[in-house]
């Protein structure tokens, strides 16, 4: 079953067609891996599926249902969540805190003044479950910003989690770290592959043909090819648009 | 009546009058820098004193008195001088000169041959009214000097000062505006340049309320409340839309709107404002009118205001307003939508500061659009920079400590402005969390 149907979407700067016409279906529970050259409109993409910037035309089917027109926040409680590319997290509250405030997003109402939420065990817990299946229970305390890149890319993973979401939107989750940092996260997404259908955009090739069951190709706003990874290696179109000159790697 | 102090183009305020002891004479001293006599009966101008001040800069003159045989005047400037004057000719006599501080008013001893001053700050001195000798000096006021008097004979004298209690209520009051502040400024990083106007809307709650009969103070908070909770929510509405310098501006331009439109209000005084005839009352009882009393149910507003903001941004609904503070975006991508939330916190802001207003029309018996001006607005946001904006200690030490640097500056100098710009200058380069920040920073063990 399809659960994401992109169809046509465009979006243009000025003359900069930076979506031009692009498709793109995610079956349910793959991993659907979206590879391409920097400024390819990777990150355009993802923020037009997660309701942050609005396409000029075309339409986002998710689960059946157009959310073309959709707000964020209408997109998070139909079960698509997403991470940054570039780190986007509350510096000054502790990664608990972080996670147990996209918990409470979803369960009831924050037009609550009098209760300390610090105590409401429920949000908590649920956090707690997220830091740990990311690895940061031990970490759990500490200020966001005060965290190493690796953790906060992990902590990224965790608050996305916490929106248990249908789909994931990852945009480059290994952006920036280092080999040991983006071992440890690969280990993360293999960990959740299967449990949640995950859209990844990722430059580290190494990282998408282990974790993909399909890789799409973006190039100048278009998917250029999407298949098999192994098939992808091959793609004669592929390797000249982008893998280029240095596939062996 | 009598007229012409002032130019075709601005009337100029007269801001002393008193008859000479003879009843005959009026004595009248302005803020364009003259005292005129008149004749009472026929008000015939008889002699304007002039020369108080250069030719760039017109000192008001805040007082001017007869002497008791009436031959002579004695006339106060907003500055540091009196001067004794030929009440026919307007000849100068004496001037009374090296007063540190500003002269609040001063007075002739019944025989007319001395002059009591009285100072910005907390003393008082005795002159002799015919060479301006100084004779004694009365200090040991513990606070602001209002006025002094001789008694009937000429032997001892009667000073009449603001005592703690009113500074203390003053400082309690603004602790609630800043705190209400605070809310928004420091915990939604929403930087309003009009916060002022809730401060007005609360006054003006009281004066309207009063003139129609309703003196209960919490039925004043209520409509106070309820006025700026529906100014919130309309101007919130608009200027939440746009962040940074906008919304600075939009929250100044509301805050003007506000400002004009009690001055146009004429039924309350206009630009001058109205005076209370009365403090509201409690259960029908006046008990306000006490300043001990007056002081404790101030502090108990304070008290919860401090305490309910305390739940509410330790709550679900301060989690969210921090989250919205730290990224916005990050809020929407975990499903908030940041805007209702700012909106409310905007709205309760501002109702806590019309509380605030009502306490403030209240401590000073009097309601003016000057409450309202974005200068106080500003006043509002330096009380946060100097305590620490982002925490409600910081709010609380920053009215405290805002309000106890005006009197004890002013007491010393009519430039206390200068003086308490450059502690706050201090303060924000040395450490910019404000004065809380810089207690949590010299007790490092307290860190968590
Ligand atoms: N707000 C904007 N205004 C104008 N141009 C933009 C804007 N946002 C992105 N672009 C341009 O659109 C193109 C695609 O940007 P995008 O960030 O989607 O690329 P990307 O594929 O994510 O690249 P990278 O691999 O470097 O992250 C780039 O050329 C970028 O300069
Ligand atoms: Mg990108």
């Amino acid at each position: 079953m399809t659960l994401l149907e992109v169809r046509d979407l465009r979006k243009s700067y000025g003359a900069l067609a930076v979506t031009d016409g692009l498709s793109l279906g995610v079956a349910e529970c793959e991993l659907h891996a979206i590879i391409g050259p920097n400024g390819a409109g990777k990150t355009t993409l993802i923020a037009q599926l997660s309701g942050e910037l609005a396409p000029d035309s075309g339409t986002v089917r998710f689960a059946g249902t157009d959310i073309t027109r959709l707000d964020m926040a209408s997109r998070v409680r139909a079960g698509l969540a997403r991470s940054f590319q570039i780190t986007t997290l509350m510096p000054a509250m502790t990664a608990l805190e972080n996670v147990a405030l996209a918990v409470q997003g979803r369960s009831g109402s924050s037009f609550r003044f009098w209760r300390p939420v610090a105590q409401e065990a429920a949000l908590n817990d649920e956090a707690m479950d997220c830091l740990a299946q990311v690895g940061l229970a031990d970490r759990a305390a500490r200020p966001a910003g005060a965290m190493s890149h690796g953790e906060k890319r992990q902590l990224e993973l965790a608050v996305a989690l916490a929106c248990r979401p249908r789909l994931l939107l990852l945009d480059e989750p290994l952006a920036g770290t280092g080999p040991q940092e983006a071992e440890v996260l690969v280990g993360l997404l293999a960990g959740l592959k299967g449990k949640v259908t995950m859209v990844l955009i990722e430059h580290d090739m190494e990282a998408v043909f282990a974790l993909a069951d399909r890789v799409s190709v973006l190039v100048y706003g278009r998917i250029i090819a999407s298949d098999a990874p192994q098939e992808i290696r091959q793609d004669p179109a592929v390797r000249a648009a982008y893998l280029g000159g240095e596939a062996t790697c | 009546m009598l007229r012409g102090h002032g130019n075709s183009f601005q009337t100029r305020s007269v801001l002393s009058a008193v008859f000479s002891p003879d009843g005959r004479r009026d004595l009248t001293g302005s803020d364009d820098g003259t005292a005129r006599v008149w004749e009472a009966a026929v008000a015939t101008e008889l002699a304007v004193l002039r020369g108080h001040g250069n030719s760039f800069q017109t000192r008001p003159v805040l007082s001017a008195v007869f002497s008791p045989d009436g031959r002579r005047v004695l006339t106060v400037l907003g500055g540091g001088t009196a001067r004794v004057r030929e009440a026919a000719t307007g000849a100068e006599l004496a001037v009374l000169r090296g007063h540190e501080s500003y002269l609040r008013s001063a007075v002739f001893s019944p025989d007319g041959r001395r002059v009591l001053t009285v100072l910005g700050g907390g003393t008082a001195r005795v002159r002799e009214a015919a060479t301006g000798a100084e004779l004694a000096v009365l200090r040991g006021h513990e606070s602001y000097l209002r006025s002094a008097v001789f008694s009937p004979d000429g032997r001892r004298v009667l000073t009449g000062s603001d005592d703690g209690t009113v500074i203390a209520t003053r400082m309690a009051v603004f602790a609630i505006a800043a705190l209400s502040l605070d809310l928004i400024l420091g915990f939604g990083a929403l930087v309003s340049f009009g916060h002022a106007a809730y401060l007005g809307l609360g006054a003006y709650a009281v004066a309207i309320c009063a003139r129609h009969g309703v003196t209960d103070l919490f039925v004043q908070m209520a409509v106070g409340a309820a006025a700026a909770a529906a100014f919130a929510a309309a101007s919130g509405a608009i200027s939440l839309r746009t962040r940074g310098i906008y919304f600075i501006m939009i929250t100044l331009a509301f805050g003007q709107m506000a400002y004009f439109f009690f001055v146009s209000l004429s039924a309350y005084g206009g630009d001058d404002g109205t005076a209370l005839a009365a403090r509201s009352t409690l259960l029908g009882q006046d008990w306000l009118e006490n300043d001990t009393v007056f002081f404790y149910v101030v502090l108990g507003c304070l008290a919860a205001t401090y305490g309910g903001l305390h739940r509410l941004v330790n709550a679900r609904f301060g989690r969210v307003l921090a989250g919205t503070r730290e990224s916005e975006l990050r809020m929407r991508a975990i499903g908030y939508r940041p805007f209702r939330y700012r909106l409310a916190a905007y709205v309760i802001s501002g109702m806590l500061c019309a509380v605030a207003g009502v306490l403030l029309a209240n401590q000073t018996e009097y309601v003016a659009p000057a409450y309202m001006a974005w200068t106080r607005s500003g006043e509002l946001i330096v009380m946060l920079l100097l305590g620490g904006i982002g925490t409600l200690s910081g709010a609380l030490a920053g009215a405290l400590v805002t309000v106890g640097l005006e009197e004890l500056l002013s007491d010393y100098s009519e430039h206390w402005r200068l003086a308490f710009g450059l502690i706050l200058l201090a303060v924000v380069l040395w450490s910019p969390a404000g004065l809380t920040g810089l207690v949590r920073r010299l007790r490092p063990e307290e860190r968590p």
